[in-house]
């Protein structure tokens, strides 16, 4: 029987369920945006592997979770979160693929101590002793972070946990201390383990009530357009910010004239953009699941005072230190007097931020790292917002109901504030960017009138911003969104800000589909640099040099960080070989000797002379054929178990097959990274003093690209090039010391073939003088295979041409897979069975070319000795 | 003490007096965010809380200058209002 109760409730749930089926095309909108945010963080290799598995799920997760009644949505996102979080942490570089047992036993032992720390804030009792309860359990976590007991399994842990944990418990300690409510199971759970921040180790610190308090507090449809929003903007600023980097970005000790200063102060605080763009993104996710949460950057470039760029930069951050330590500290103090009680407090946040950003590097990183210039920075950073409060305390700043409406006398006020305090804070930013003081104080005293000039520049640029999107009214914001809403609520017509975002991200998917064609296509286009800008991966953007502040130290891979790297990126990280890399004074590439260093179960040791190699006396031994390798990583035996490398096979198998003609040495001169230039260098300083009979040059076809990488690097390091180097082509190819980077590698790239040709006489030329017969070995990789048949033969003429003796192993790897032969790592070098299959190929040719006759050259070594000896034998 | 039904008016002069002079008071609605749009920053609130606690005699707690209390001034009069009746209770 239906009473007039269940009549209405059936009518009521009718209306609910015609309005849900209302926001259908809303919703498909959105989920289209979010698919092709999808496409283009994979195709720009946007972020790791690892988030982009979770922005998949979150694609159509977002919309089962819309789906779902209002109730069980809090719990759908908590499953959601730990499926994730089960999906990332389950990646191995072992296997390349997500072991689900291995996410789960990672994630289990993250949700236990996760769930112990959740417990400790709820205790019943006094605040400071839960406090010092879970300092107790921080510092145990703290010992396992440093790797006093590390396992390869939960060596991922630890900084997980860090992550999840080491501010947000903080935030969550004072909000149940100083709430009356206390939050539901769900509402924590899902505070803590939240998506995707497993993924990312840098991310927002997010306020818990806000988290709480916003959920849903607004048209969902609303919610979820403004996460796709951010999200597409922070794809924007994160491509923005590897332009900036690939083209702009100058390591301080680069700089060597006032323009470079610019270029290094201008570019530096634009790099904050990769910190920008991430939280959009990360924020944007939540935003998907109904989590309103405020914006995490605002316009910082346009701040027009010190206080106002604290509150727009890293909005979380200032609301955390405002919200657990500058208010507190003001209440308490707040008999002392105001000013009193305001400077003190505002003093003791810049400390605490200074402190915390130090925590927060051992947690990530696993080591402390302290600079006066990071200390210069917070204390001068703190001061000028201290003085700027109390200005404000005394003058009163004006503010406004309605942005936009700014008098004349206003507008120019603004602008011109704007513009100074952005120098302000450009500067500051050189010196948190800058290793030490004195480096700093030597790169400003090279400011000159073209430092103005460009500055100048830069700061018009700044006030004409400021006027456009500051100053000028402003048409966007709330009004769009409720229209949006309006017209997702009639589901007719597609939003201008769905609309805005689809084209912006459409473009951009069509940029990284060109880029990427530029970059496989062997034409001019091959080195274009804003393709290779674009398409940079987590590997180029971690590579060491140009431009890294804290926050590019802060999320680059390295040992501390390597465990989660790879488990987020299913890819090997490769700073155990290249730990002992160094680049000395010549710009030259050199192992450290005498190493010794275990990584992954890779032994990785070098001699007394920096090779990878046993150890060798400095003069040949008698009756031996001694040959020199000189090549880069793959010759090194980069990934590698030394027994495995061709060299020592090859060298091993002459030596047992063909005694009796001799002994045979080859030493390995290969050193990761080495280019041709390089390799010349190597060559007079380090092969010359071991009398080589024989050097074996291992060319690749990235020779071309290296050479004039070398040479560029030499010019913006003001290193002499070699006084026969063909100069008048820099001039012809319009290359100066002063020339960024990508484009004087791309206008050197007309001009590759002499740059080479001119490295390979040069080699020649060096073996010539020390007796030694030169020979060019064309090794392919198997990364590269199908190779470029015409680069190579033109490789090929041009050794030939410089006096090489060439040997063409093109054809080696015939009838094999290419991924068979490959390490899994993020250089994908050769494995054991390719270096296996160079070894036999290379052992063929040597002993059948009549050109090189190894065995003749032995003989005639061994004969020699023995003449020799008979001669000592018999002096008379 | 301000007569405690006429917070909300007491509350509203003092932010159109300090913080938004040559404004329309017409814009400032009991229920216009203040936080979110910035019109009362970590100085403003400093200086919101000592009006407070002056005018009408209540204390107020570090906690307390979050957008969940101070956001509109509906909440802060709610505040206030909570804590005279708890003062008086």
């Amino acid at each position: 029987m239906s009473s007039p109760e269940n009549l209405a409730r059936s009518g009521a749930e009718k209306a609910a369920l015609k309005a849900r089926f209302a926001e259908w095309p809303g919703l498909a909108v959105i989920f289209a945006q979010v698919v092709l945010i999808s496409f283009v963080l994979r195709n720009a290799s946007i972020e790791t592997l690892g988030f982009h598995r979770i922005v998949y799920l979150a694609a159509f997760g977002f919309v089962v979770n819309h789906l779902l009644p209002a109730k069980f949505r809090l719990n759908f996102f908590l499953l959601f979160s730990i499926v994730s979080m089960v999906v990332a942490l389950g990646g191995s570089a072992d296997s390349g693929t997500p072991e689900p047992a291995l996410g789960i036993a990672r994630f289990g032992v993250t949700f236990c101590i996760g769930v112990l720390l959740i417990g400790i804030c709820h205790l019943p009792i006094r605040f400071w002793k839960r406090g010092v309860l879970l300092l107790c359990i921080g510092l145990v976590a703290a010992e396992f972070r440093s790797e006093q007991w590390d396992g390869r399994v939960l060596a991922v842990v630890w900084p997980v946990l860090a992550a999840l944990f080491m501010f947000r418990i903080i935030v969550y300690l004072y909000d149940v201390s100083t709430s009356a409510r206390c939050p539901t199971k769900a509402q924590s759970l899902a505070y803590f383990f939240l998506t995707p921040n497993f993924c990312a180790l840098l991310f927002p610190v997010i306020d818990f009530r806000t988290f709480c308090q916003t959920y849903y507090n607004e048209d969902a449809l609303v919610i979820y357009q403004r996460g796709a929003r951010w999200m597409t903007r922070g794809v924007i600023q994160l491509l923005v910010y590897r332009l900036v980097h690939q083209l702009f970005a100058l390591d301080a000790s680069a700089i060597s004239d006032g323009t470079d200063l610019i270029q290094f102060v201008v570019a530096n605080v634009f790099l904050y953009l990769k910190v920008s763009g991430s939280f959009h993104l990360f924020i944007g996710m939540l935003l998907l699941f109904g989590f309103n949460l405020p914006e995490t950057n605002h316009r910082f470039f346009l701040a027009s005072s010190f206080t106002d760029y604290w509150r727009r930069v890293n909005i979380y951050w200032r609301a955390f230190i405002m919200k657990v330590f500058y208010y507190p500290t003001f209440f308490r103090l707040k008999n002392l007097g105001q000013v009193p009680a305001l400077v003190i407090a505002t003093l003791w946040c810049f400390v605490v931020t200074w402190a915390l950003h130090i925590y927060q590097t051992w947690w990530i990183k696993g080591t402390v790292s302290w600079t006066w210039t990071d200390a210069l920075f917070w204390a001068t950073l703190g001061l000028l917002v201290l003085v700027n409060s109390l200005w404000e305390l005394k003058r009163n700043r004006k503010r406004k109901l309605a942005r936009g409406s700014y008098s004349p006398k206003e507008a120019v006020g603004v602008t011109l504030r704007t513009a100074l305090t952005f120098s302000l804070i450009t500067v500051l930013w050189s010196l948190w960017s800058t290793p030490n003081l004195k480096l700093w104080f030597h790169i400003w005293s090279l400011a000159d009138l073209n430092t103005l000039a460009w500055g100048c520049a830069t700061v018009a640029c700044v006030m004409a911003a400021t006027v456009l999107f500051e100053i000028m009214p402003v048409r966007e914001g709330g009004r769009t969104e409720k229209s949006m809403s309006g017209l997702f609520a009639r589901t007719a017509g597609l939003p201008r800000d769905a609309l805005k975002c689809a084209v912006a991200l459409s473009i951009i998917l069509m940029a990284t589909y060109l880029s990427a064609r530029f970059r496989r296509d062997p034409s001019e286009f091959h080195n274009f640099p804003i393709a290779n800008g674009l398409l940079q991966t987590l590997a180029d953007e971690e590579a060491p040099g140009q431009g890294r502040g804290y926050y590019e130290n802060l999320t680059s891979v390295d040992e501390g960080s390597g465990k989660f790297w790879e488990a987020m990126t299913t890819l090997k990280t490769s700073f155990a070989f290249n730990s002992i890399n160094v680049v000395n004074d010549a710009n030259v590439h050199e192992l450290v000797p005498n190493a010794h260093l275990v990584k992954d179960g890779i032994l990785l040791e070098t001699n007394r002379w920096g090779m990878r190699d046993r150890d060798r006396d400095l003069a040949k031994p008698p009756a031996t054929l001694r040959i020199a390798v000189l090549g880069s990583s793959h010759v090194m035996g980069y990934g590698l178990q030394a027994k495995d490398m061709f060299v020592p096979i090859l060298e091993s198998r002459l030596n047992s097959e063909h005694h009796s003609k001799g002994a045979f040495e080859i030493l390995n001169f290969a050193v990761s990274g080495q280019g041709p230039v390089g390799q010349i260098w190597t060559l007079e300083h380090r092969v010359s003093a071991f009398h080589p009979d024989i050097v074996f040059f291992v060319a690749f076809t990235n020779d071309f690209e290296w050479a004039t990488r070398d040479v560029v690097w030499d010019l913006h390091r003001n290193i002499a090039l070699p006084s026969d180097f063909p100069s008048p082509l820099l001039a012809r190819a319009g290359v100066t010391h002063r020339t960024l980077e990508p484009f004087a590698v791309q206008r050197l790239r007309s001009h590759d073939s002499e740059v080479l040709s001119y490295c390979y006489r040069q080699i020649v030329r060096e073996c010539r003088s020390i007796n030694a017969l030169p020979v060019c070995i064309f090794l392919p990789v198997p990364h590269d295979l199908p190779l470029d048949r015409a680069r190579v033969a033109s490789l090929l003429q041009i050794g030939a041409d410089a006096g090489f003796i060439t040997i063409d192993l093109s054809d080696i790897y015939a009838g094999h897979d290419p991924n068979e032969l490959m390490l899994r790592d993020i250089g994908r070098h050769s494995n054991a069975r390719a270096h296996a299959i160079i070894a036999n190929a290379l052992y063929d040719r040597l002993t059948a070319d009549p050109r090189i006759d190894l065995f003749d050259i032995a003989e005639r070594i061994s004969a020699n000795f023995a003449s020799e000896s008979l001669v000592k034998k018999s002096p008379d | 003490m301000s007569n405690p039904s006429d917070i909300e008016g007491s509350i509203k002069s003092f932010i159109l007096s300090e913080f938004l002079s040559g404004e329309d008071p017409g814009q400032l609605t009991n229920t216009t965010p203040l936080i979110s749009n910035g019109i009362l920053d970590s100085i403003a609130t400093l200086r919101l809380v000592a009006f407070l606690e002056q005018t009408f005699g209540i204390e107020m707690a570090a906690h307390e200058t979050d957008a969940e209390h101070l956001d509109t001034i509906e909440c802060i009069a709610r505040l206030v209002r909570s804590k005279n009746g708890s003062a008086k209770g």
